[in-house]
């Protein structure tokens, strides 16, 4: 029991949910307007985006590459979809999440295709597909935005209403953890990710087809930015063109906090959920505090720092111990 | 056979030219007024256009209508080029860039052209028609929420960007506007957030102002994205706090209106922004005012304007004119206006 429980303290979800608590307590104290049902609603179905494309990254960044073109693809995707229903051609609310979805998984399809068969380095095809995808945005839309009378009534019904008091976007993202978490523990294809990104020469003399599995990853990402596409678009019952603009910065912020390596192999569910949750916390609760517009984006990027360091330092010393250990 | 065909296109050629001339300008004494908007299929341009037209043919001018292909300053000095060849006798221009026009305005003034702004300045002009003066603005802001709270009560204000000048030039006269009139003392001033023209952002802010004052009454929010997004948040969760400020009708049609969060807002008309313009060309051309700030004249449609001093921290480098109050969009009109832009 007490080993279980040095070991649950040891981990790095564990001094995260502590942050988190922290900083919930700290905003509590100055307005206690924060800890309410419908403030923590408001707050996760702001940021469910940006959380659950997180698990998507995750994913990426296990194989160690990265996709910066979420951002364009959520807006790309969400449009597309805003423009067939005003259009008249989606005329149901199911159809116009389908549709958005595709629209994501074909452009995910295209970045994995790009770093999988091109052999380009992750990081420059994403950011080529970055600008392409915001392109195509403002080509289709004709650089208008598509208003709310425009939009499926039944779409938005469903983006902006709620099942059993918590938003519908929020068991959306609620159930994408809990996919994302059974692929990567108890599948052949999570073992596979993370057997590519901790060691590629390992894993590709062992069988396993890399680029297969890039772009299944790739796509299931671009999948989900078109998923959250059609809840951006529903949410805010507007499609704008610069929707999400740099949201892909926060989303490798949220994995990075969680504990998720940019080298690739290591990284966790539950750690990714706290990154974001801490994230969206704190862009909130900085306003709900009163602090200067100024000083907001500076505390951010402390707080991400301060993350990074000290989850640098429990890596090491959690390294150290076990090396210590395997030496007795 | 080849042959032939090239001859016939070239004879369609010449024959399309010939037309074209035809229509032109000629010199025998009547005036033309050309607008250059933004670019095409802009329809809050279409409107600025439609207005420069109607006032001009009232006026018993012609007028041209010259929409660029592209909305770049290098589109529009083709156009402008194009209309200095064909020697009308004023253009109004919306400008795409605050510099890069300065020299071919210089050369249609040089013309004997008479040249003013609208809807955007730029250097080389000889007057800006402003849309809406700054203490105007902030004066129906702060009437709106006179308004809405009834006289007295909290307020806050949800703008776009810190650093954006426009708004906070407006922020700033507000506040001139609340300390001078003890009509407004009942009003209480609780915070000025920035939702950085961006959904999240703004949503975040009204999320947090409704938590943090419980009694705010009245949202202002001076900025497109801010107010749509405020009145979105505000109906989602069922607050009756109210959302006032300036936007876009056709993207506020759905919450603004009674019983809606949004009772009325405002932005400016851009059907008279076009025919202020073109009155302002006729003051120039008849020799009513040279565009020197102190002067003023009474245009053809019966207003009289006062030319003021430029503002140059909020990007008019040349003196203007200031068309009129801000236009107020509300249940009774916002459908109709909703179809024009």
């Amino acid at each position: 029991m007490k080993a279980h429980l040095r070991k649950l303290v040891s981990r790095r979800e564990f001094s995260l949910l502590l942050v988190l608590v922290a900083v919930g307590a700290i905003v509590q104290w100055q307005n206690p307007a924060f800890l309410t049902m419908g403030q923590i609603d408001s707050i996760l179905r702001n940021y469910s985006f940006m959380i659950m494309l997180a698990t998507g990254m995750l994913m990426v960044l296990l194989l160690g590459g990265i996709d910066i073109s979420v951002g364009s693809t959520l807006a790309l995707s969400g449009m597309a979809s805003a423009l067939l229903m005003r259009d008249g051609i989606i005329t149901s609310g199911l159809t116009a999440y389908l549709f958005s979805v595709a629209v994501g998984a074909v452009c995910g399809l295209l970045v994995g295709l790009v770093i999988a068969k091109g052999k380009v380095l992750p990081i420059i095809a994403s950011l080529g597909f970055m600008y392409v995808f915001r392109g195509m945005t403002f080509f289709i839309s004709d650089n208008q935005w598509v208003g709310t009378r425009f939009l499926v009534p039944e779409y938005l019904d469903f983006s902006r209403g709620s099942t059993l008091g918590i938003s519908n976007l929020v068991w959306i993202v609620l159930a994408v953890y809990i996919l994302v978490f059974i692929v990567l523990r108890w599948t052949k294809l999570g073992r596979q990710i993370y057997a590519v990104g901790s060691n590629p020469e390992a894993a590709l003399v062992s069988g396993i087809r890399i680029d297969r599995i890039k772009l299944i990853v790739y796509t299931f990402n671009g999948a989900l930015a078109g998923l959250a596409g059609a809840m951006f678009v529903g949410s805010f019952a507007s499609a704008m063109n610069n929707s999400a603009m740099g949201m892909e910065l926060d989303i490798i912020a949220a994995c990075v906090i969680g504990g998720v390596s940019l080298g690739g192999g290591q990284g966790s569910v539950p750690g990714v959920l706290l990154g974001g949750l801490l994230i969206a916390v704190l862009a909130r609760s900085l306003s709900l505090m009163g602090i200067d517009q100024f000083w907001q984006q500076a505390l951010l990027g402390s707080v991400i720092l301060l993350a990074v360091i000290s989850n640098v330092i429990m890596t090491r010393h959690a390294a150290r111990r076990s090396l210590e250990r395997r030496e007795i | 056979m080849k042959k032939i065909l090239a001859l016939l296109l070239a004879l369609v050629l010449v024959l399309t030219l010939a037309a074209c001339g035809n229509g032109g300008p000629d010199d025998d004494g009547d005036l033309t007024f050309a607008i250059v908007t933004k670019s095409a299929g802009n329809p809050f341009m279409e409107r600025m256009a439609s207005g420069f037209e109607a006032a001009s043919e009232r006026m018993g001018i012609s007028a041209v209508v010259q929409h660029p292909s592209l909305i770049t300053a290098e589109a529009q000095i083709e156009v402008i080029n194009a209309l200095i060849a064909q020697e009308v006798d004023g253009i109004a221009v919306a400008a795409n860039d605050a510099e890069a026009l300065a020299t071919v305005l210089q050369s249609a003034r040089d013309a004997g052209i008479a040249v003013v702004t609208l809807d955007s300045d730029t250097a080389g002009s000889q007057m800006f028609v402003n849309q809406a003066g700054v203490r105007e603005v902030a004066q129906v802001l702060v009437d709106s929420v006179y308004d809405m709270t009834g006289g007295s009560g909290q307020f806050a204000v949800l703008s776009a960007t810190a650093l954006a000048t426009n708004q906070n030039a407006w922020i700033a006269a507000m506040g001139e506007i609340i300390d001078e009139d003890t009509r407004y003392a009942g009003l209480e001033w609780v915070a000025t957030v920035f939702g950085d023209d961006e959904w999240q952002a703004s949503t975040d802010e009204t999320s947090s102002l409704l938590a943090s004052f419980p009694d705010l009454e009245v949202i202002v929010a001076p900025t497109t994205v801010g107010i749509l997004a405020a009145a979105q948040y505000v109906q989602l969760v069922g607050s009756d706090v109210l959302v006032a400020g300036l936007g876009l009708p056709s993207e506020m049609v759905d919450v603004v209106g009674p019983d809606l969060p949004t009772p009325y807002m405002y932005l400016w008309n851009p059907v008279e922004l076009g025919e202020v313009a073109a009155y302002a060309l006729y003051a120039f051309v008849n020799g009513d005012t040279t565009g020197a700030a102190g002067e003023s004249f009474v245009s053809q449609g019966g207003v009289t304007f006062n030319v003021i001093p430029a503002a140059p921290d909020l990007g008019i480098v040349n003196t203007q004119i200031i068309v009129g109050l801000p236009f107020r969009f509300d249940g009774d009109n916002i459908e109709e206006w909703a179809e024009v832009f």
